[in-house]
């Protein structure tokens, strides 16, 4: 058995035909998610996310797709038995009770009277709506339909659950909830795919991520993976009699470029200097995750009598990378939401 | 698995139903339709509701027996105007939403989603919104069934056929409503649809029965025509033989007898010239109908062309007509129509002081259709085999939900 939950390989979706408009929704994305392991789906609007996972659930045929879907190639209905799905902006009948929709859903996993019904009840006491349980989902707040929903995609005991914006609606206290859900689910073996807007939610629960660009997958990996190349140290100093600008620059001499700000340590790493003015705080940033490589810049600094006011390593949050992905490197502006148009 | 999925689906299609209004709305109005019926009864005076009696000539137990004035009552009211107009325009406003829900953003990725393939998720929901049309029907026909067996004294266990023949007339116009549906996503477009189409239907039926009956008509006037002109054609010989035999003048002819012969020619050409006249009407008249009977022949043909690949869904009910009734009974109910019709007729003439004319050419020609055409017209319609009727209906609904379900099949929701 693979250690793949999901393995996919050159999916591609092209919305329209030759005689409407052509939108290339998905240009070959590859991605691959280990079993057991929280898995984020990160993307601005109109990336692709909800394609690509309604592809791997069978509601939308893929223009070319190539991979697996636990084990199994990305379309196999019978695998869909061992998946829970979460689809955003779902839509329960709102004549059924939490109970039955629980029962229902379960029912068309294929999942046996007996079970559903016992694990319906189990279920709705997880996600905190045994007392609601019998209560027509027409009286349900956003934030009941949602933990329901959690439920009904738990009741075939899954291998793997997609949900599509979890908390979308819900408070404080339910995203906290539905966060523990996730990490109980993982700590049960099951792998668990999150596609969310909320970045700060995922990067306190994902394992992985992958970063959904205009139909492709513009990073994946682990957060720290991901931000190894943009971990940085960052020193504050201050000149106690003189002028900052000028003390810095006689301290950091050897690895300025003359004349600029900016320049190289010996190790490689990049160096840059930021001064707000001839008394303010200086703030120098290192490129390196090391801290061995800060110390021959904090003896130069003390040796040159100035204060070390502080030695902080940056690590970037999962939105830094976030924006980083949506941001065209050549202007610094977001890239337009919404897949492109193509052939 | 797939019995688990079906049942699942039937539960939560009975859910739905019991949730909707109009479903015990529509279950109540058949209830008291039957009740309704009920209260009506037959006795030798005439029709009789509650302890009301109300003389009529037709409708009495001496002409009709209780248990078949019931299958009418049932069929002509219950059946052809309250379960095939009332009851289904219902019917069709509960379930016309059903698979514009079914494919709505959020609801549809839910079901997709789940180890069924689409086919058969389509199907089994097409199915489902059959489902209000059958309890229905099943109680309907439950209800009348007791009560022809209490209020007519006749056990009828063929009632029963409705449950099929009226699942199955719906499913004529729901398989247009499904298709609608789903291409469009809109329950008012569906609905309004599919009644569009319901009557597109009925105008079909309607045409294809009056012009049978105008076709018939002219045949049987083309038919009557030809076997007049024969003796027509024997008489005017005859008559121009007379003549030419008046015409010869004996050679002892007296003045008397010349008198008597030139006044005996004069009449005879007088008879002749009618005879004549009539024998030319009659030759216009024919060609006239022949004209008019290729014509018709035509159009019935491209009618029954349209009608054939048409759902037929008053011959689905007549289905049940049929089995119900016997040709005797409907016989004996027309012959004394018939005769409370002529005694009408001769009433009528009296009043007007006109000289009685009991000939068929006479009734038709004021316009109306001879019985004998109208029976004609009935054999035709009933001689189609239940294999025509329901072969073609299933063969529509089989090319109608093969397009739904290839639609549904290739779609991206």
């Amino acid at each position: 058995m693979t250690d793949l939950a999901i393995d996919l390989r050159g999916i591609d979706k092209v919305y329209g035909s030759m005689f409407s408009r052509r939108v290339h929704a998905l240009r070959g994305i590859d991605m691959r998610v280990g079993r057991g392991e929280i898995f984020g789906l990160l993307g601005p609007n109109g990336a692709g996310k909800s394609t690509l996972v309604k592809i791997l659930m069978t509601v939308i045929k893929p223009t070319r797709a190539t991979g697996t879907v636990l084990g199994r190639g990305v379309g196999h209905k019978p695998t869909l038995g061992r998946v829970g799905y979460l689809p955003e902006h779902h839509r329960f009948p709102d004549y059924l009770t939490g109970r039955q929709v629980v029962e229902f859903y379960g029912a068309m996993g294929g999942v046996d009277r007996r079970d559903r019904k016992k694990r319906g009840a189990e279920l709705l006491d997880f996600v905190g709506m045994s007392k609601w349980a019998d209560t027509r989902v027409r009286g349900y707040s956003k934030g009941m339909r949602q933990r329901v929903g959690i439920a009904q995609t738990l009741v075939n005991n899954p291998d793997l659950v997609i949900w599509d914006e979890p908390t979308d609606g819900v408070d404080p206290v339910g995203r906290r909830d539905i966060r523990e859900m996730t990490v109980e689910l993982k700590r049960r073996g099951t792998t668990v795919m999150l596609n969310s807007h909320l970045l700060s939610e995922l990067e306190m629960v994902c394992d992985r991520v992958a970063i959904l660009v205009q139909g492709r997958v513009s990073s994946q990996g682990s957060v720290a993976e991901l931000t190894v190349d943009r971990q940085r140290y960052e020193i504050e100093v201050l000149a106690e009699d003189s002028n900052v600008d000028t003390a810095i620059r006689g301290a950091l001499a050897k690895w300025l470029t003359p004349g600029s700000l900016t320049g190289t340590l010996a190790t490689g790493e990049s160096l840059h200097v930021q001064l707000d003015g001839a008394h303010a705080p200086a703030l120098l940033k290192v490129n390196s995750a090391e801290a061995s490589v800060v110390q021959p810049l904090i003896d130069a600094l003390r040796f040159a009598r100035l204060t070390v006011r502080a030695v902080k390593p940056i690590r970037p949050s999962l939105e830094d990378l976030f924006m980083e992905a949506v941001t065209d490197p050549t202007t610094g502006r977001a890239l337009a939401p919404g897949a492109k148009e193509g052939h | 698995m797939v019995l688990k999925q079906t049942m699942a689906m039937l539960v939560d299609a009975y859910r739905e139903l019991n949730a909707k209004k109009m479903f015990w709305i529509t279950l109540v109005l058949s209830a008291l339709v039957v009740i309704a019926i009920a209260c009506v009864g037959i006795n030798d005076k005439g029709i009789t509701v509650l302890w009301w009696t109300f003389p009529v000539d037709v409708f009495n137990a001496t002409i009709v027996s209780p248990a078949f004035f019931y299958k009418l009552i049932f069929i002509n009211f219950g059946f052809k105007v309250w379960l095939t107009w009332a009851a289904t325009i219902l019917a069709l406003v509960s379930t016309a939403s059903l698979i514009p829900d079914f494919v709505a953003g959020g609801s549809i990725d839910l079901v997709l989603s789940k180890p069924i393939g689409r086919l058969r998720l389509f199907l089994t929901k097409y199915a489902t919104g059959l489902l209000f049309v059958a309890l229905q029907v099943s109680v309907f026909a439950a209800a009348s069934f007791l009560v022809i067996g209490i209020r007519g004294g006749a056990w009828e266990p063929r009632i029963f056929l409705a449950i099929p023949l009226v699942v199955l007339f719906f499913s004529f116009l729901y398989c247009v409503c499904a298709l609608i549906g789903l291409r469009t996503r809109s329950t008012i477009a569906a609905l309004l649809l599919t009644l569009l189409f319901w009557l597109l239907v009925f105008i079909v039926h309607a045409s294809e029965q009056s012009v049978l009956l105008f076709k018939l008509n002219a045949e049987d006037r083309v038919a009557s025509i030809e076997t007049k002109a024969g003796p027509l054609a024997d008489s005017v010989a005859k008559q121009r033989a007379a003549i030419q035999k008046l015409s010869d003048v004996p050679a002892d002819e007296t003045p008397e007898a010349r008198l008597e012969r030139e006044s005996q020619l004069v009449t005879a050409q007088a008879s002749l010239s009618g005879l004549e006249l009539r024998q030319q009407t009659s030759t216009s008249s024919l060609k006239e109908y022949q004209s008019s009977e290729r014509f018709l022949g035509r159009l019935y043909a491209g009618i029954f062309a349209l009608k054939t690949v048409l759902p037929k869904t008053s011959e689905t009910m007549g289905i049940l007509e049929n089995s119900l009734t016997s040709l005797d009974e409907v016989a004996k109910l027309r012959k004394a129509e018939e005769e409370r019709r002529e005694e009408r007729r001769a009433q009528r003439r009296g009043s007007d002081a006109r000289p009685p004319n009991r000939t068929g050419d006479s009734e038709r020609d004021s316009g109306e259709f001879s019985s004998a055409v109208a029976e004609r017209q009935q054999e035709i319609i009933r001689s189609r085999s239940i294999w025509w009727i329901l072969g073609t209906s299933l063969a529509f609904e089989a090319v109608v939900l093969a397009v739904a379900c290839t639609i549904f099949a290739r779609r991206d929701f």
